[in-house]
Order: C-alpha cells, then structure tokens, then sequence
C-alpha cells in the first residue's frame, strides 16, 4: 500500500562496505551511497518533538521535516556514532536523527525526522 | 593563521604522539569529533589556540641585511592529551617520557613547534554505572612561523635576525 501524496526522494547512506578511517586525527567520511526512496515528507513542526529533538542533539532546529515511509531509513546511532541517512528533500539535504513508527496506524511505516544539514537562514 | 596551518600543526602534533605511545594512527584522534571511538586504548588530543604573535614579535619583520619582509609569528596553544580505557594511565605516562626525548622531541622543533607538557593525572570517568580508566595531562605548544635556523638548542628558534626562545616553559621540564 502505498503512501498518500508520496514523493520519490534521494537518500544518502553511509556506505557500510567502507567505513571512515582517522587521518590526522581527524575522522574522514567515506563518500555515501545514493539510494532513491518513496516517501511522504511534512514539515517538523511540532513545539514538544522539536524540543525533544533539541535536548538529543544538542542543536536549534530551526529547519526539519517528518519523513514517513515504508523503506529502512537510519538515524544517528548514539552507541557507534554512525552516522544517520542524510535526505535530500526541495534541493535542501536533510539529516535523520529520529527514527520511529508512525502510531497512528500498523502498516510498518517508519516516521523519521530529519534535521536540516546546511546552515539555516 | 589560517585552518591549513593549524591542520599541519595538528598533523604534526599527532605524529609525534604516534611515535612516542607505540599506537597506531587510527588510535590517536582529535578530541570532540563526530566519530566512532576507536578501538581499545586511545589517545585524544586537543589544541585551542590561545595567543599569537606575542608581544614583540610583529607579523612581519623585514631582514637587516636584504632588506626582505618575512611573514611571520609566534602562536601560543593549550590544550590536554588524554588517554582512555584499560591501561589509560601508564600508556600517558610511558608516552609523556619518551615525547621530550630529543630523539621524538627533534620532529617538533624542525616545524618550528615546541611543547611543555605536564604532568599525567588518573582521572577516571564514570560511564554508565562503570568506571573507565582516563589519564589526562595538559599541553602548552608555541609554534614559530618561518624558522630559518635551529640553533641546536632544543626550544630555541633563530629567525632572520632574531632568536627566539620559543619555548621558555620548557626548561624545567626536559
């Protein structure tokens, strides 16, 4: 079943075949590897999940979306520090930095939320 | 100084980390990354710079004899090596004694770099419910642009016309 008003959006996955490797000292990320996904984006504008996601990432959010879909979609992994999927939604990159199911129904949608990568006007 | 310039002393600096603690590059890191922990002990290193051109070092000086103009400096760092995880302490400790033998110590002074390096503490962290073994010990660095001469003395920089002792906090140390 498909998923109302879905769009076809690029992500950006680290690629798990390459990890990253210090140079300098300094952490190097592999090139990621494109993946085109369906999914139905909405802006992240809810006071309470923005302040949470806030407090997780230590930054103001100011530009976010909520990316519902059927597909694996990862975010930040706070144990490895891998990093989460970028997505790139309107010309604007994307990171997911909150995964979940979407409550509202059983269908194994994910509901992800997506921080915006660039810097915010 | 420009981010390149700091990139190259941190390189730098890391080598000389690398040298002395036996471990390999992928052990010693640059603290406050977004990054996986490295595996096992490790060592992080952090350098914030806190001066430049001190005092009565200009920018620029110009050559008494040609008459030139040199681009140049003297840049003050801090900051702490740590080490983490089971033998956290006596790895700083072993590496703290061998980065001021002139043998790792030389790497340094050819870039124009030199250190004081205090003394390695334990201080343990408590990380979920578990203590990890962390030994800590503070870094002063002075970086000398354009050094022309060594002048055989470790801490001690000949510029065109003006010695420098880069490095006065070092003499109690090595």
């Amino acid at each position: 079943m498909g998923l109302l008003g879905s769009v076809t959006v690029t992500v950006f996955r680290p690629d798990p075949d390459t990890p990253g490797e210090f140079v300098n000292g300094r952490w190097v990320v592999p090139d990621r590897i494109n993946l085109e996904i369906t999914a139905t984006i909405e802006p992240l504008n809810d006071d309470k999940q923005i302040q949470r996601l806030e407090r997780r990432t230590g930054q103001t959010i100011t530009g976010g979306i909520v990316v519902f879909t059927e597909a694996a979609i990862y975010s930040v992994n706070p144990a490895t520090k891998t990093p989460g999927d970028w997505i790139e939604w309107q010309g604007i990159t994307y990171e997911i930095v909150d995964v979940g199911t979407f409550d509202d129904t059983s269908m194994g949608y994910a509901e992800a939320c997506a921080i915006r990568l660039e810097p915010q006007p | 100084m420009t981010q390149e310039e700091i990139d190259d002393i941190e390189a730098i600096v890391c080598d000389w980390i690398i040298a002395a603690s036996g471990l390999d590059n992928q052990r010693v890191i640059m603290s406050h990354q977004d990054c996986p922990d490295p595996q096992g002990v490790y060592i992080t290193l952090e350098l914030m710079q806190t001066g430049d051109t001190l005092g009565m070092f200009p920018e620029q000086f110009i050559n008494p004899d040609t008459g030139v103009a040199y681009e140049s400096g003297h840049w003050r760092f801090e900051g702490t090596i740590d080490a983490y995880r089971a033998g956290a302490y006596g790895l700083l400790t072993s590496t703290r004694s061998k980065l001021l033998l002139p043998s790792f110590y030389k790497t340094l002074n050819n870039a124009g770099l030199s250190a004081h390096l205090g003394e390695a503490e334990s201080t343990p962290n408590l990380l979920n419910r578990q203590w990890e073994q962390h030994a800590s010990m503070l870094i002063i660095m002075h970086y000398v642009a354009n050094p022309v001469e060594d002048s055989g003395d470790i801490g001690y920089f000949e510029h065109v016309g003006v010695t420098i002792d880069a490095d006065h906090d070092i003499d109690t140390t090595i």
